[in-house]
């Protein structure tokens, strides 16, 4: 019998004695595959309308985004690996198995690869019987049979992967039990270790960045091949391509043979005695539970700071961590209470390990917060500032990939489309904000309850939280969340937001060309304007005039201006997409589904942008009226906005303040600014106590109402006196 | 030629096997004794290549047995608690014996399994205990390998199965010069089939000899010495044992039985009978110059 005849006997055993896992992974592709497209067809197939639908809603069935296949990909991969190597934990099979003439070697491989031949074959098998669901169906199209094809390969090289931290947990081990706890200590160790210190980040470092490139994000896939499989099932989704996806299977592929030759290697210095044991090798008790312990002493203490942020709290939680983790994984390594203490000393050692961590933190020991890279170190930065950008649409629309797909907003973070186009070389200023930011953080008492910083008169001063990002000439990048408090027109701020480079990275609208806009809107007081259209050459001139004449002006729009006037109006251009969106809303009498991807994209425009002002006149839009305070023939401020705590339905008085007097208005809005812009200008009057109110103008006849606010201290002396008595008669 | 050369086995704090050396002959049986816990099964395994020795080797006429599926090929190994597959039936544990033992004789399991009275398409898990033991050893004869390792084989035989397995072992040490290594914590079971004995006791070898040897060189003499003889003018006998009742001695003494028997003779004793020592009394009187306490170690 030659040894690959051996080989292929043992394969064939070994399925004939898990035949129950066989028929486990039969019927669970048996139902998510050809069952579930057969149930997805339904009547669709039979209108000629709805058949590409139900062809696209097939074609996704079978594709590598079905959540179905994930689960029983993860569930099998467990039932697998457990069904081929637990005989390692009986010690009657093991000297069955290692007394008969057959190599461990061969044994290893004839198991291993047994686990993932059954999954190959049953997925195979329910995906020819899917086909053929379909092709009965008249709709087994090429692009169905691709997906299935592509999902199998997808799938089974996760599989493989996932499998494989299974084999390596059931090697280790000497019982099921602790191989199953194995794996999923394999699984979910490393993204417990970065959760806790994320949160310790978060809780101890003032100046910790929180956005999606924090340490938590960026290493999520990283430790663990289950949140990896799940991080490619999403990237690799349909209409969205994963960068570097070949790199991540590559990746997968290289990391399950590394731990397959791991395994194997292991199982060869595997003694039979470990049947029946815990851990198959002593030497690796003290590699699992220290880190564990570790993990769980700190987990404690954090937790117990959380509720209570004293250092007796944090020391009673790493105790009970350290305590209840230690014995808890004595006891499953010896199944022997008396043995709870063994290793005491080992113990000690991760109590003062989780212990310093944990001080680390708190008193930041190692300089976090103070840290800033010098500047030599620097190649550029990216700043963004908290709040500022908030009616910035980031992202793009999402062009659907199918018939079933709908177009969709991509949302993305102001922080990581700033972070991303961001290169500023002119690093003093920001340097200089943060230094600032770091100066004020020594002054204050960490962790004591801090009041709001005030000014000479008493009142809170503007306070600016921003996030840089340090890009260091090694490569590496470095973020950080600051804070700094006072005077808002600081020189620095100033400096940054004059800064082409940053207002290009900011602001998509800058970065727009002309080849991609497609129409021009404007839009005051909840009305809009069509100013243009791309119907014919004449709209589309007008368009791409007006484009380069705002991007002008709005470049060169300085810090000073925008602390003297504020935005009167707002104008789109309107994107290619959003035309094409905006088409299909209209032509298919949609008129709900699209419109927030079509009202994205406005932007402000100042009193001072004249040429723009110049040019919307000229298209017919009546922006004089925008200005003339002389058409405001009313102010109505609505009462319930000081009315705190109560019920509004007791007052008997009107609910509104109108005030009527033309000088009185004129005073008013003065300092008045359209609610709506009031968040679009960085530089706008910090507004203590903002009164809100609307001002009805009347023109050609009509009615226009519009919200406005100012802070109560630029209203009139007799105004403010009449605010006051209405407050003090609640 | 198995050889265990000063092999030593721990788990844990706990030796198992503490330094044993011994070498096992073709075509002989060897019997190997000892108390629970003495190391019997932990020796067995070693041999077989499942556990790995600590220290020292084993190895079948100079070949190493750990990893070494040539080696593992010439001998089939019974355990005391023997696995056979889930839901299997003698058919199945037949047709996966015969693709990893190249010489598995299928026809003679038949025939065994017939002679047996054991149904080959009955699922083994309704086996009684002594069933799946007779099946373990029909399994072990049938696979035609030079040795055969049995650990606590006989126990749970009914002693016509026992007989009828012993000659089983005798046929095939005929025919095909087959080595069985019996591991038994009962004297008694392989009394009659063993060609050599080991004693193992707390991991060591306190004896391995040849049965033949020991039972040439120690007899039993009961005897009634003329009046006014004791014992003690027995001088010039090696005596390992003297019992006696009213005019009765029992006497247990070393050397030829030409040379007790001369010297019985010598005595000019008013009876004396020579009686042959079971394994178990010739056991006791060798342990006992070892300073053991053999009733203690194994009865």
């Amino acid at each position: 019998m030659t040894s690959r005849n051996l080989f292929f006997n043992l394969l064939k055993e070994d399925v004939k004695q898990r035949l129950w896992s066989v028929a486990v992974a039969f019927l669970l592709f048996f139902f998510t595959l050809p069952v579930g497209v057969a149930l997805n067809l339904g009547d669709g197939i039979k209108d000629e309308l709805t058949r590409k639908n139900t062809i696209a809603v097939v074609e996704k069935w079978l594709s590598f985004q079905n959540g179905y296949i994930v689960a029983v990909i993860i569930l099998l991969s467990l039932i697998m690996a457990v069904t081929s190597f637990s005989y390692l934990h009986s010690r009657q099979k093991v000297d069955f198995y290692h007394s008969v003439p057959v190599s461990r070697k061969k044994l290893f491989w004839a198991n291993y690869f047994n686990g993932i031949i059954i999954v190959i074959i049953a997925y195979a098998i329910n995906l020819l019987i899917s086909y053929g669901v379909a092709a009965v169906n008249g709709i087994l199209t090429s692009e169905i049979a691709g997906a299935g094809i592509k999902s199998l390969c997808l799938f089974v090289i996760h599989y493989f992967l996932l499998y494989t931290v299974t084999v390596l947990a059931m090697i280790l081990t000497g019982n099921i039990l602790v191989g199953i706890l194995g794996t999923l200590v394999f699984e979910f160790y490393g993204i417990s270790v970065f959760a806790i210190l994320e949160l310790c980040f978060q809780q101890f470092f003032e100046t910790s960045y929180q956005g999606s490139k924090s340490l938590f994000y960026l290493m999520l896939d990283k430790t663990s091949p289950l949140f990896f499989f799940m991080a490619n099932v999403e990237g690799m989704g349909t209409g969205r391509t994963l960068e570097g996806a070949t790199l991540r299977i590559v990746v997968a592929v290289a990391v399950t043979v590394i731990l397959a030759l791991l395994s194997f290697w292991l199982y060869s210095k595997r003694g039979s005695e470990a049947a029946g044991k815990a851990m198959a090798f002593k030497i690796s008790m003290p590699i699992i539970r220290i880190p564990i312990v570790i993990l769980a002493s700190l987990s404690g203490s954090v937790f117990f700071w959380l509720i209570h942020s004293t250092l007796g709290w944090a020391v009673f939680g790493l105790i009970c961590g350290l305590l209840l983790s230690h014995c808890a994984i004595e006891i499953i390594y010896h199944f022997d209470f008396r043995k709870l203490f063994c290793n005491w000393k080992q113990m000690l050692v991760c109590a003062v390990f989780a212990g310093a961590i944990f001080l680390g933190f708190r008193y930041d020991l190692f300089g976090y917060d103070r840290y800033v890279p010098a500047k030599d170190s620097i190649k550029c930065v990216g700043i963004s500032f908290e709040n500022a950008n908030d009616w910035i649409n980031y992202g793009e629309i999402e062009v659907p990939q199918d018939e079933m797909d709908r177009y969709d907003w991509n949302y993305i973070t102001s922080d990581d489309y700033i972070f991303s186009h961001m290169q500023l070389k002119d690093t003093e200023p920001v340097l200089a904000l943060a230094n600032e930011a770091i100066s004020q953080l020594k002054d204050s008492s960490r962790f004591s309850q801090q009041e709001l910083p005030v000014d000479d008169d008493g009142k809170n001063v503007r306070t600016y939280r921003f996030s840089v990002k340090y890009t260091l000439n090694s490569g590496k990048n470095v973020y950080r969340t600051y804070e700094v408090s006072g005077d808002m027109y600081r020189q620095e701020i100033v400096q940054i937001y004059e800064n082409p480079e940053f207002r290009q990275a900011v602001y998509p609208i800058l970065a727009q060309t002309t080849d991609d806009t497609a129409g021009v809107k404007v839009a005051r007081g909840g009305q809009t304007s069509v100013v243009s259209m791309d119907r014919n050459g004449t709209d589309k001139a007008i368009t791409d005039k007006l484009l380069l004449t705002y991007q002008e002006e709005f470049m060169n729009l300085k810090a000073d201006t925008m602390q003297k006037e504020n935005p009167i109006a707002s104008i789109q251009f309107i994107t290619k997409q959003q035309a094409e969106v905006a088409k299909l809303k209209t032509d298919t009498q949609n008129n709900w589904q699209y419109s927030h991807l079509v009202e994205r994209g406005y932007y402000p425009i100042y009193p001072s942008f004249i040429k723009t002002l110049a040019l919307l006149k000229e298209y017919k839009i009546d922006v004089d009226s925008w200005n003339d305070l002389n058409r405001i023939n009313e102010i109505n401020i609505d009462k319930l906005q000081f009315y705190m705590y109560k019920e509004t339905g007791e007052n008997t008085d009107s609910q509104y303040l109108t005030i009527s007097d033309p000088e009185e208005i004129k005073q008013i809005m003065k300092d008045a600014v359209v609610e709506e812009y009031s968040n679009m200008n960085p530089f706008i009057g910090y507004r203590y106590d903002p009164v809100n109110f609307s001002a009805v103008s009347s023109s050609d006849g009509s009615k226009i109402e519009i919200q406005y606010t100012i802070s109560k201290d630029k209203l009139p002396e007799t105004l403010k006196n009449e605010i006051q008595k209405i407050i003090k008669e609640q | 030629m198995i050889k265990a050369d000063n092999i030593t086995k721990k788990f844990d704090d706990i030796v198992a096997v503490d330094r044993v050396s011994a070498e096992i002959k073709d075509g002989s049986v060897f019997g190997l004794i000892g108390t629970n816990g003495a190391g019997k099964s932990t020796f067995l395994r070693m041999i077989s290549g499942i556990l790995k020795p600590d220290e020292g080797s084993v190895t079948f006429d100079g070949e190493p047995v750990y990893e070494n599926e040539e080696v593992k090929g010439r001998f089939f190994y019974i355990s005391d608690d023997q696995y056979y597959f889930n839901n299997a039936t003698p058919t199945d544990m037949m047709n996966f014996y015969s693709r990893v033992y190249k010489k598995f004789d299928r026809e003679r399991f038949r025939s065994l399994m017939e002679k047996f009275g054991l149904d080959m398409r009955r699922k083994i898990q309704t086996f009684s205990k002594g069933m799946k033991k007779q099946l373990s050893v029909i399994c072990g004869i049938c696979a035609n390998t030079d040795y055969l390792l049995c650990d606590e084989t006989f126990d749970g035989l009914d002693p016509v199965m026992r007989q009828a397995v012993k000659s089983l072992f005798a046929n095939d040490m005929a025919e095909r010069n087959l080595t069985p290594i019996i591991a038994s914590h009962n004297l008694r079971e392989l009394e009659d089939i063993c060609d050599h004995v080991g004693l193992l006791h707390r991991g060591g070898i306190l004896l391995s000899r040849d049965l033949d040897d020991m039972k040439l060189n120690i007899h039993k003499v009961q005897c009634v010495l003329k009046e006014g003889m004791t014992e003690d003018d027995l001088t010039a006998l090696n005596r390992v044992k003297t019992e006696k009742r009213g005019k009765l001695y029992t006497l247990t003494v070393r050397g030829s039985k030409e040379e007790v028997e001369e010297l019985m003779d010598s005595y000019q004793t008013v009876f004396y009978e020579m009686i042959p020592l079971s394994l178990e009394e010739i056991f006791i009187s060798e342990t006992e110059v070892a300073g053991y306490d053999i009733k203690k170690l194994i009865f």
